[in-house]
């Protein structure tokens, strides 16, 4: 029994498998049931339990956005859908919903440039995985020229213009690839999923209330102390304290 | 108000002969006594001069002249009347040495039964003569205590039964109280606190107010403050009233805390007040008292509002209220700007009523909504109206509905929760200005191909669920390893084809390097070679191959032409690299024993070639080590 214990603990391993893939199907089965009668609570609660059970792809987050706007709770819509954007940043239809979603939250204009958008949107439009698997083949590509470059003893102008394309090809990839790391460790982004978050002037209940900020603002996050979130409305330049419980972190 | 003044008497005198003759009687009669006293005048007013039973007329008589007044008015019997001093004013004034001096003296009557009835006249004493103030008639009603009268200048007074009986103020000369019109009531309910300063003797300055503690509740004054005249036991005060609404905000038991009032009244000493027993100086020099007064604390029963039948949209809102609603315009175009205007109007705190939550509206692009609140106080009651103020934007053509909007709130007075609700609003919109709605609510520029009769958006919602996605976990980003080994291996072939370059281009630019490298690989061959012959007993091969090993390898390693080398240059050569004696003697030794097999063929034992290949070896190996010996050095 010892020298065979290896082959069952491996059979129940391959036997768990399936049955984890059936029950996350059902779940996704009775989520999307839940939300087609108007069960948006049961829906919700569905495509959050199937997150948690590790599906945590973009459709999931979509259609937990989805059940929970539905369910009137525009500031946990909103960070789902931002969850789902980040892994899927190219969906056109979380892009939809989660822009017709903030149109319930009044926002103050950015004041970011239409260039500076432009650049923002074509960073983020690819997920940052993909966007180093990029640089990485580009590197290897590169380094594969280069490395013909040394052995070879006909120098072609074809292998030339090749290897200057190829470093032209990974400089935008590495550069393309910083730009989101540093988007992306530049600053913390949170969504207000309370009804109207009070923001103090310091983390705690005894600081003046400076300003209240409506359910699915998104706002940056710049610190935390105990129970209490530092944010910023950069739109407006805004910051105070809110509770953590008021505000949903993106991952 | 009717007045009279004793110095017009003769006012209505008529013709000119029966003046002379009036005038010319009293010169007679008076004398100069009469000349003396011209200059009084004493007049009496009697305000209102049509009262009910138990009501109050205020009598006031006033003494002006240019000497020292001295005497008291004296009051004819009245016996229909009720009389009660409210005490005297007086003010004097020095000119040229000469005084002039008014003295005001105020009764208050209060008509024992209905009729018409004469006051006066009124007459005073002074300087030998009696001055006297014309009949005031006054009209009496019948019916039952009419409410107090007003005092000129105040606001209306309470009506009878109004004023509670205050208990335990008997004899006292002022004091004050709060009371309440209800001592258990629910949260925002209102309470109305009344607040009353009974005085019978003159105030000196100007009363400190401290109203009472109202921790807990939410107050709003209820003005105006009202000044009246009323009965405490028989005796007359006046009163000033202010009231104000107190909304509890919470449940429980709370306390209105004491009010207070510091007064400087006359100083009448212990005697108690009585009006008439004070000489006419005491007042007018008197310095006053200061008189602190408290009010009792007041204990109210604050119910929570009933959780059975609370709406779910219920915000707190108590009281009675309706609601109305309205769009700013019945057409629009997409893209402009309409306002959804709903106004909460009723009694009740309307500073506390709770936000009106705006049904999610389909088509329209929602802004914040801004609220505003109008509070009126009238009758003694809170009342007024909250506006809230949605801005809309259509973003598609056709005929948007706002739907049915609901508003509930607490009635205290039924205990119940109530809805009040207005129908939908309807909102016809036509196409913006060269533009059209898109799905996501953009403009779009117009073309002729948007101006046909193309699609319309009817209803504009989030898009739907996604459905077709395996439902597995997404694939793992890759690990570490992975990354470390796609960004590191690169450079380690890079450095790897730079020396592989290198070291070819070498061998092709240093022909000495190369006979070096090939040096060993050659020796080796022969040697194989050699070991080959041995084997096959061919005897001048196997030493020419040996031989070729040796001068070969040894040539190669030390630069000198393979071709044309003899055994002294290479001696000479080892010895110049720090070869050993007995190498060198072995080796030459070797060398000839080979050109000894190959140019005088013979028999050889098997033992002897097998001894020179091992010795071939032997020395190829010292001098393969001493060679790489001397090239590092």
């Amino acid at each position: 029994m010892r020298r065979t214990l290896p082959f069952w603990l491996l059979l129940l391993v391959l036997a768990a498998a399936p049955t984890r893939a059936q029950d996350a199907r059902s779940l996704a089965a009775q989520a999307r049931a839940a939300y087609d009668r108007g069960d948006f609570a049961a829906a919700s609660a569905a495509y959050a339990e199937l997150a948690a059970q590790g599906v945590d792809r973009a459709e999931v987050y979509y259609n937990l956005g989805n059940a929970e706007f539905k369910a009137g709770r525009i500031g946990r819509a909103v960070a789902a859908y931002r969850r789902a954007l980040k892994r899927a940043p190219s969906d056109e239809d979380i892009r939809y919903n989660l822009n017709y979603v903030r149109g319930y939250v009044r926002q103050a204009p950015d004041r970011i440039g239409p260039l500076a958008r432009l650049a923002g949107a074509a960073v983020t439009r690819v997920p940052g995985e993909t966007l180093a698997r990029m640089a990485l083949a580009a590197y290897l590509f590169l380094a594969a020229l280069a490395g013909a470059w040394l052995l070879t003893r006909d120098r072609t102008a074809w292998l030339r213009w090749t290897l200057a394309a190829a470093v032209g090809l990974f400089l935008l990839a590495a550069g393309w690839t910083t730009a989101r790391l540093l988007l992306d460790r530049s600053a913390r982004w949170g969504v207000v999923v309370s009804a109207q978050a009070e923001a103090r002037n310091g983390p705690s209940a005894e600081y003046q209330v400076g300003f209240v900020i409506p359910e699915g603002r998104e706002v940056r996050l710049l610190g935390r102390e105990g129970e209490w979130v530092a944010v910023g409305l950069p739109a407006e330049g805004y910051k105070g304290w809110v509770r953590a419980s008021d505000v949903l972190a993106d991952e | 108000m009717l007045g009279f003044t004793g110095v017009r008497m003769d006012r209505e005198a008529g013709p000119l002969v029966r003046k002379i003759l009036s005038a010319a009687l009293a010169a007679v009669a008076l004398g100069a006594a009469a000349a003396r006293a011209q200059d009084i005048s004493v007049s009496a007013q009697a305000d209102p001069t049509q009262v009910g039973v138990g009501e109050t007329i205020t009598l006031v008589v006033t003494v002006q002249g240019k000497t020292n007044i001295s005497g008291e008015p004296v009051l004819p019997d009245l016996p229909d009347f009720q009389v009660y001093g409210a005490g005297r004013s007086s003010n004097f004034t020095f000119v040229n040495g000469q005084v002039s001096s008014s003295l005001q003296f105020t009764y208050m009557l209060v008509p024992k039964r209905a009729g018409n009835f004469t006051i006066g006249p009124i007459t005073l004493a002074q300087g030998g003569m009696t001055y006297s103030t014309a009949p005031i008639a006054v009209q009496v009603g019948g019916g039952g205590p009419a409410p107090a009268a007003p005092v000129p200048g105040a606001g209306q007074a309470p009506a009878p039964g109004q004023i509670p009986v205050p208990q335990g103020h008997e004899n006292e000369g002022a004091f004050i109280t709060t009371t309440v019109d209800r001592r258990e009531v629910y949260v925002n309910e209102p309470v109305t606190l009344t607040f009353r300063f009974y005085t019978r003797v003159p105030v000196l300055s100007q009363p400190q107010y401290t109203p009472p503690d109202l921790t807990g509740f939410w107050s709003e004054d209820l003005p105006p403050q009202r000044q009246f005249v009323t009965r405490v036991n028989g005796a007359e005060y006046n009163v000033t009233e202010i009231q104000s609404a107190l909304f509890p905000t919470s449940a429980g038991r709370l306390t209105i805390g004491s009010a207070r009032l510091v007064v400087q009244v006359a100083d009448f000493g212990r005697r108690g007040f009585d009006p008439f027993d004070d000489p006419f100086f005491r007042s007018f020099f008197s310095r006053g008292q200061s008189v602190t007064l408290t009010t009792q604390p007041i204990s109210i029963t604050v119910k929570p509002l009933p959780t059975t039948g609370r709406p779910p949209e219920f915000t707190g809102t108590v009281g009675k209220w309706s609601l109305s609603a309205g769009l700013d315009r019945r057409q629009a175009k997409v893209g402009e700007a309409v306002t959804l205007e709903v106004r909460i109007s009723g009694e009740g705190n309307v500073k506390a009523v709770g936000k009106l939550e705006v049904p999610v509206l389909t088509g329209f692009k929602v802004y914040d909504t801004i609220s505003s609140s109008e509070v009126k106080k009238t009758s003694g009651r809170v009342q007024g109206v909250k506006v809230f103020r949605t801005l809309l934007r259509p973003e598609v053509t056709g005929t948007l509905t706002v739907p049915p909007l609901k508003y509930s709130y607490f009635d205290p007075r039924s205990g119940r929760y109530e809805q009040v609700a207005v129908p939908a609003l309807s909102l016809e919109v036509g196409p913006g200005e060269g533009a059209a709605a898109s799905p996501g609510g953009a403009v779009l520029p117009a073309g002729p191909a948007l101006s046909a009769p193309g699609v319309r958006m009817v209803s504009q919602d989030i898009r739907y669920l996604k459905t077709e996605f395996p439902v597995v976990p997404p694939p793992r980003p890759w690990p570490a390893w992975v990354w470390l080994a796609g960004f590191g291996l690169p450079p380690l072939g890079l450095l790897a084809a730079w020396a592989w370059r290198r070291h070819r281009d070498r061998l092709e630019t240093d022909p000495v390097f190369a006979r070096r490298l090939a040096a060993a690989r050659n020796a080796r061959q022969a040697l194989s070679q050699a070991r080959t012959a041995r084997q096959h007993h061919r005897t001048a091969e196997f030493y020419a191959a040996l031989s070729q090993a040796l001068t070969g390898y040894l040539a190669d390693q030390l630069g000198l032409s393979r071709a044309g080398v003899t055994q002294r240059e290479l001696l000479r050569s080892l010895a110049a690299a720090g070869a050993g004696e007995p190498a060198r003697s072995d080796l030459a030794a070797l060398l000839e024993e080979c050109d000894l097999a190959r140019f005088a063929p013979g028999e050889r034992a098997a033992d002897d070639l097998l001894r020179h290949e091992h010795q071939a070896e032997t020395l190829l190996t010292e001098f393969g080590n001493l060679l790489r010996k001397e090239k590092r050095a």
